[in-house]
């Protein structure tokens, strides 16, 4: 009846703890999801490649027109040596070709300009980019505090909702112990009871003990002819658990040497009292390893 | 509060424990009455020659014939060792003996034997006495009753009475009209008897003095019962005192300076007392009936007799001090010569039960409870006489047509005859402790 109470809030804390748990475990996810991905756009975004293109073909631009100037140069002097009357004509194409050089040289700067101009135009696409990354990143950073801030929250909560179950279950304890405290002196009373019940049986395997010895001793005494009835000696007697006589002596002389001697002799003639085997050995300790026996015969002819 | 309560417990425990403690006292008060057993193994003899006495058979027949002992015999004895060491304890237990005794003779450079000898307890495993005694070659019988007397009296707690002596009066035909008396003194096993006085008319009453020096008894020899005090050292004799009548049935007080005796002189049987040292005559008892058989209690100071004033021989006791008469004995129909034992307690006396057709027996009464025990089926017992320590009652009864002694242990266990003499024996009288 007591174990119902117990298990709703254990089930309940279980179920706070658990739901703490996804709502973080899930936040840590994501957060660890998000750089990984941006990373390799951030580095896409650098591209030397493109600039050393550009070079790469004002170079080679550039190789052409020291080529063609060459080649004009050569052929002039060739018009030159060859023809001087076509000095007017030459030098006409030449101001056409200074004029389409200088057309062409314009052109490629302008190509240049314009090319630079994307250049920066991706440059700033790139910046615009990676501050777009930054401000998705600083989102996305608020985002995992705000996570934080709520995980705090709940876990607090899960704190304050654990205390509440740490009190109900610490109160439960007392109550259990208050319980248990009465089960105890349920149990010692019962333990009383059997103590006594035991000390009883004690006493009757005692006083059994007690006929076995005197039955044995019964058998075993020679009564000599010096005995007289009303004499009595006391043999005081040390067992081992085996139930060999480990001594046996005289405790109260009965002041006949003859009698005396009869009944420590009747000890020694039993020799091994084999019952003792079987009494438990703490009774035997408490009540049995030393016994007195008096002799004291009775219904002698004198 | 829970330690306070376990304090209280613990304390309470140690009160019920120390309370368990007081020993626990079994009670037995049964057993079996039998004589102790005990193995009298035949003594070494390291004097290199053969002896006169078998020492340890002496000692076993002593012991036996105590009534106190039953020994082992010989046969039945599995070895016969003559030192401690070679005793297997294991061996006399299974024989059932509780005690083995051995020893051994050794010759002296004095040409004296010591007999050295040693009692076993076989239950105990252990040694009780271990005594030697030396003594002449030709007189190895008085050595013997001496060890058992020493075995006796560790055994038993009482002084041994083997080494004392008995005496007794024979009686022979010679011929017609022609008999001889015999005084003779003899062990208490009727060994080596010797004659003391020999008369050819009748000896009567032999009693010893309480110290063992003297012999007092009544003698017909000047033709009329006289009675004579004989001095055993020196042989001398003294007549004591001769009235007319009947003079009879001495008794030596305990401090040996009066005698009680009986004299008719005044018409019937009456008990007396006669002082020693000043010869006066003190008559006891008063009485138209016969008083007789005088004996002293131990203590002195009142005389037990028989009497027939109740109508049958009654045993009477009367105080001197108060002249107090008490009757002693009411079983049977017949009860003489009553002598008590050297404790007071006990009375031996001849005895017939009634119903007729009974003989006469010994019997035995506790004075304490008035028990009687009858000892003997003897038809014609008469004269017990006790051993100084009560063990054994000495009598004599008839076998056939003769007289013989023969002797019961006070509790009518054992009984055996003395060594057949020639002619009929009669009146043994047993001696004090002579040592």
């Amino acid at each position: 009846m007591e174990t119902r109470s117990y298990i709703i809030p254990f089930i309940l804390a279980l179920g706070v703890h658990a739901g703490a748990l996804v709502l973080l475990g899930t936040h840590w996810v994501d957060q660890e999801a998000t750089p990984q991905r941006m990373t390799p756009r951030h580095i896409e975004a650098q591209m030397i490649d493109l600039t050393a293109l550009a070079q790469r073909q004002a170079e080679k631009e550039r190789a052409a027109r020291e080529q063609a100037r060459a080649e004009e140069q050569a052929r002039a002097a060739e018009r030159r040596r060859m023809q001087q009357a076509e000095d007017k004509r030459r030098q006409a194409l030449e101001r056409r070709k200074a004029k389409a050089e200088a057309e062409r040289k314009a052109k490629a700067e302008a190509e240049r300009e314009r090319r630079q101009a994307l250049a920066r135009q991706r440059e700033a696409e790139q910046k615009r980019k990676a501050e777009e990354a930054a401000k998705r990143k600083a989102a996305a950073e608020e985002q995992k505090r705000k996570a934080q801030e709520q995980a705090r929250r709940e876990a607090a909560e899960a704190k304050r909702k654990a205390e509440a179950a740490a009190r109900a279950e610490a109160e439960r304890q007392r109550q259990q112990a208050r319980a248990d405290a009465e089960l105890e002196r349920a149990l010692a009373r019962e333990r009383q009871a059997r103590e006594a019940a035991a000390r009883r049986a004690s006493e009757s395997v005692v006083g059994d003990m007690q006929s076995y010895i005197t039955s044995m001793l019964q058998d075993s005494w020679r009564i000599p002819s010096t005995a007289r009835n009303g004499m009595e000696a006391v043999v005081a007697i040390h067992f081992l658990p085996s139930g060999e006589v480990d001594q046996a002596y005289i405790h109260t002389s009965s002041g006949n040497a003859a009698f005396d001697n009869s009944a420590v002799q009747a000890v020694y003639r039993v020799k091994v009292f084999p019952r003792f085997s079987q009494v438990d050995p703490v009774l035997f300790e408490r009540r049995l390893r030393k016994l007195l026996v008096k002799f004291r015969p009775e219904g002698l002819r004198w | 509060m829970v330690i306070f309560k376990r304090v209280v417990a613990a304390m309470l425990m140690v009160l019920v424990v120390s309370v368990a403690r007081a020993e626990l006292v079994v009670e037995v008060t049964q057993g079996v009455e039998a004589p102790t057993s005990v193995a009298v193994v035949p003594f070494g003899n390291d004097t290199g020659q053969a002896l006169p006495e078998d020492v340890a058979a002496i000692v076993q027949q002593d012991l036996g014939r105590s009534g106190f002992f039953q020994p082992m015999l010989r046969d039945n004895m599995l070895g016969f060792p003559t030192r401690s060491e070679d005793i297997f304890f294991r061996d006399w237990r299974l024989a059932k003996m509780d005690y083995v005794i051995i020893g051994r003779a050794r010759a002296q450079d004095d040409g004296q034997i010591r007999i050295e000898f040693e009692l076993h307890d076989v239950l105990r495993e252990q040694a009780m006495l271990s005594e030697q005694v030396t003594t002449a070659r030709d007189n190895l019988r008085d050595a013997a009753h001496l060890v058992a007397d020493r075995l006796f009296e560790r055994l038993t707690g009482l002084k041994g009475a083997f080494s004392t002596r008995i005496v007794y009066v024979t009686a022979e035909q010679l011929g017609p009209k022609r008999q001889r008396f015999r005084l003779q003194m003899a062990d208490w096993d009727g060994a080596r008897a010797r004659t003391i006085l020999e008369s050819s008319e009748p000896i009567l009453s032999p009693v010893w003095s309480m110290d063992g020096s003297k012999l007092a008894y009544v003698s017909f020899e000047t033709g009329k019962p006289s009675i004579y005090v004989q001095y055993l050292a020196s042989g001398r004799r003294e007549r004591i005192q001769s009235f007319p009548g009947l003079n009879g049935a001495p008794a030596w007080s305990p401090d040996g300076n009066q005698l009680a005796l009986v004299l008719s002189r005044d018409g019937n049987p009456e008990v007396y007392v006669l002082d020693l040292r000043s010869r006066q005559l003190q008559r006891i008892t008063r009485h138209y009936g016969i008083d007789t058989e005088p004996s002293w209690s131990p203590d002195g100071r009142s005389l037990i007799f028989t009497s027939d004033r109740g109508g049958q021989p009654q045993i009477y006791q009367l105080d001197l001090a108060s002249r107090d008469l008490k009757r002693l004995t009411f079983q049977g129909n017949y009860n003489a010569r009553g002598r008590l034992t050297q404790d007071g307690r006990f009375l031996a006396m001849v005895h017939r039960s009634g119903g007729g057709g009974n003989g006469f027996d010994i019997a035995v009464q506790d004075l304490k409870t008035d028990r009687v025990d009858v000892l003997t089926q003897s038809a014609m017992a008469e004269s017990p006489s006790i051993a100084p320590n009560g063990s054994v009652v000495i009598y004599a009864t008839q076998e056939g047509t003769k007289g013989v002694l023969a002797a019961v242990s006070l509790d009518g266990r054992v009984q055996f005859r003395m060594p057949a003499v020639s002619g009929d024996v009669r009146e043994p009288a047993w001696s004090p402790y002579l040592r």
